[in-house]
């Protein structure tokens, strides 16, 4: 008895805290179902009407495109950086020498991960000014690769654990070049790693807002810039539907990661 | 010729690695190097933005109240964290994946989605004091957002995952005999645990502490959107510098010194964690 006390009361607490961590965003679903004006529990029933009004509004679903494309472009650009960042870390540390130089690259890598978004977003507001990439897409595009570079080259360089290094000195000795090693002999076997790599970069670009806050205005308009619009302007049930959507994506990309790296496991 | 070969290869895995650094060297550190440069130069050279540091009471109240935050967030989420890494510990594979899961579904879910569905939940209207009246424990609805209070219930639910998935790695690299040999030399279950299992943990606490610490003391959109302007973080403040009272020298100083505050907590935290790797 006296031991069975202190593990159900941890118990308890440790549910209370789940339900403290998933409440919030469940709670969207029904708010976004309502068939009140303002946000609330539906009353005589749910209602699509809300749902309705974001998908027959031009500016949401731009919105929602521009999004996407973001995303999906800035992806593809930090795979490219990133891949081969951590390929490249990879081989040097497995090599004898150049071991500082390596650690150099490593934290290069992190760094956005690590400063708060605020005070790069104040410094490449400015720069962006200068150079005329303020409120542009490319500008948009580029300041997401910078953010999601780390998640890329923190998974690639998780699953290259996993590889063996023998497996480049015997590409290298049946005569294939560096890049052709690395691309059809290292590559096929870290799949894992690069749909995960692939999902959380994109995760990022999808939510990012604080630096896309100070790099862009009118022309660019991604969802959660225009949900943090709503938020400061009025509160209406709309808001709970972009807030689904953007949960409801998060889910699938997480779950799809979840099936690719159990696979490994 | 063989050292010959092996340093031109490295020179070409070099080629590697350059796209990724000219990237982020261009893209990220030169704009942050920006912010540091603007900070001395702006409105005249020297070190007059820092002076102010010092000098001006409302900038000595944005950092007290950003502190107080952050370690207030520190410490409840660290608790938290530690009961749902202990329970992950202890778990069962099946317990295991709701915990993994219930974590990992807010910490990707956009900082923003979470900040509204607070105010849906909090606010004078919202779910929470409609029920609580409704039940009557409230007779009027009691102020939940708008201050700390709302500001701490969402910053700790964003950073609960992140203290606990250290403190989880520390648990894993504890080896279970220590506990079977702790309660056969006849230590009851409790003493068992603090004082063996607990101390063993402390690296992974401490590890915690610094990532919660310099993830909040950072915070901009939770604080904004919960705190409704009463509760002004750091990185409000300097956002307001910029956009709307256009003092860039005071906005990039106080970037900087926030920067300087992060680097050398990461740098603590890499000590704590080569300690850890060193012990295990």
């Amino acid at each position: 008895m006296k031991a069975q006390l202190p593990t159900l009361l941890l118990r308890l607490c440790a549910v209370l805290a789940l339900v403290y961590l998933i409440a919030p965003l469940a709670v969207v679903i029904p708010v976004s179902l309502t068939d009140q004006r303002m946000l609330s529990l539906p009353v005589d029933g749910i209602s699509l009407q809300h749902y309705e009004t974001v998908f027959n509004s031009r500016e949401w679903l731009g919105s929602a495109l521009q999004s996407l494309l973001i995303g999906v472009a800035s992806t593809f650009l930090a795979l490219f950086l990133g891949v081969f960042s951590a390929i490249g870390c990879w081989m040097l540390g497995h090599g004898s020498a150049k071991q500082g130089k390596v650690g150099l690259f490593r934290v290069v890598n992190l760094l956005p991960l690590v400063i708060p978004s605020i005070i790069y977003a104040l410094g490449v507001y400015r720069v962006f000014v200068e150079i005329g990439l303020y409120d542009t897409l490319i500008g948009v595009i580029m300041v997401h690769t910078v953010g999601s570079v780390p998640f890329v080259f923190v998974a690639i360089s998780t699953n290259l654990e996993y590889v063996d290094i023998a497996l480049v000195r015997a590409a290298r000795s049946l005569g294939a070049g560096l890049l052709r090693t690395a691309v059809s002999v290292i590559l096929p076997n870290i799949k894992t790693g690069l749909i995960s790599a692939a999902i959380f970069a994109f995760l990022h670009s999808w939510d990012e807002v604080v630096v896309t806050l100070f790099v862009s205005s009118r022309a660019v308009h991604t969802l959660p810039r225009k949900m943090w619009e709503g938020l400061s302007e009025n509160l209406d049930p709309a808001i709970a539907c972009v807030a689904v959507a953007l949960i409801v994506v998060t889910v699938i990309m997480l779950s799809i990661e979840q099936r690719a790296s159990a696979r490994r496991g | 010729m063989n050292t010959l070969l092996r340093s031109l290869e490295a020179r070409i895995i070099l080629l590697f690695l350059l796209p990724a650094f000219l990237f982020v060297g261009g893209l990220f550190i030169y704009p942050v190097l920006k912010v540091l440069m603007i900070s001395v130069s702006d409105p005249q050279p020297g070190l007059g933005n820092y002076m102010l540091l010092v000098e001006n009471p409302a900038l000595r109240r944005v950092f007290l109240t950003t502190i107080r935050i952050a370690v207030l967030t520190m410490l409840i989420s660290v608790i938290i964290g530690y009961v749902l890494a202990y329970r992950m510990h202890m778990a069962g594979p099946v317990e295991l994946r709701i915990i993994v899961f219930c974590l990992m579904f807010p910490l990707w879910t956009s900082v923003l989605v979470r900040a509204f569905s607070w105010v849906v939940l909090l606010q004078n209207n919202g779910l929470l004091n409609a029920w609580l009246i409704q039940i009557g424990l409230l007779d009027r609805p009691a102020a939940l957002i708008r201050n700390e209070l709302g500001v701490l219930i969402g910053m700790v639910h964003v950073m609960v995952p992140y203290a606990t998935l250290p403190i989880y790695s520390a648990m894993r690299g504890i080896d279970p005999r220590l506990n079977q040999a702790a309660r056969s030399l006849g230590a009851t279950s409790w003493p068992a645990f603090w004082r063996i299992f607990f101390p063993l943990t402390l690296p992974g606490i401490g590890a915690a502490m610094i990532l919660v610490f310099i993830i909040s003391i950072g915070f901009y959109i939770t604080p904004i959107v919960l705190g409704g302007g009463k509760v002004v973080m750091v990185a409000e403040y300097i956002s307001v510098q910029i956009t709307e009272t256009l003092r860039w020298g005071l906005g990039t100083m106080l970037a900087t010194t926030l920067l300087v505050v992060v680097l050398l907590f990461v740098f603590a935290f890499r000590k704590l964690t080569v300690l850890r790797q060193g012990g295990a």
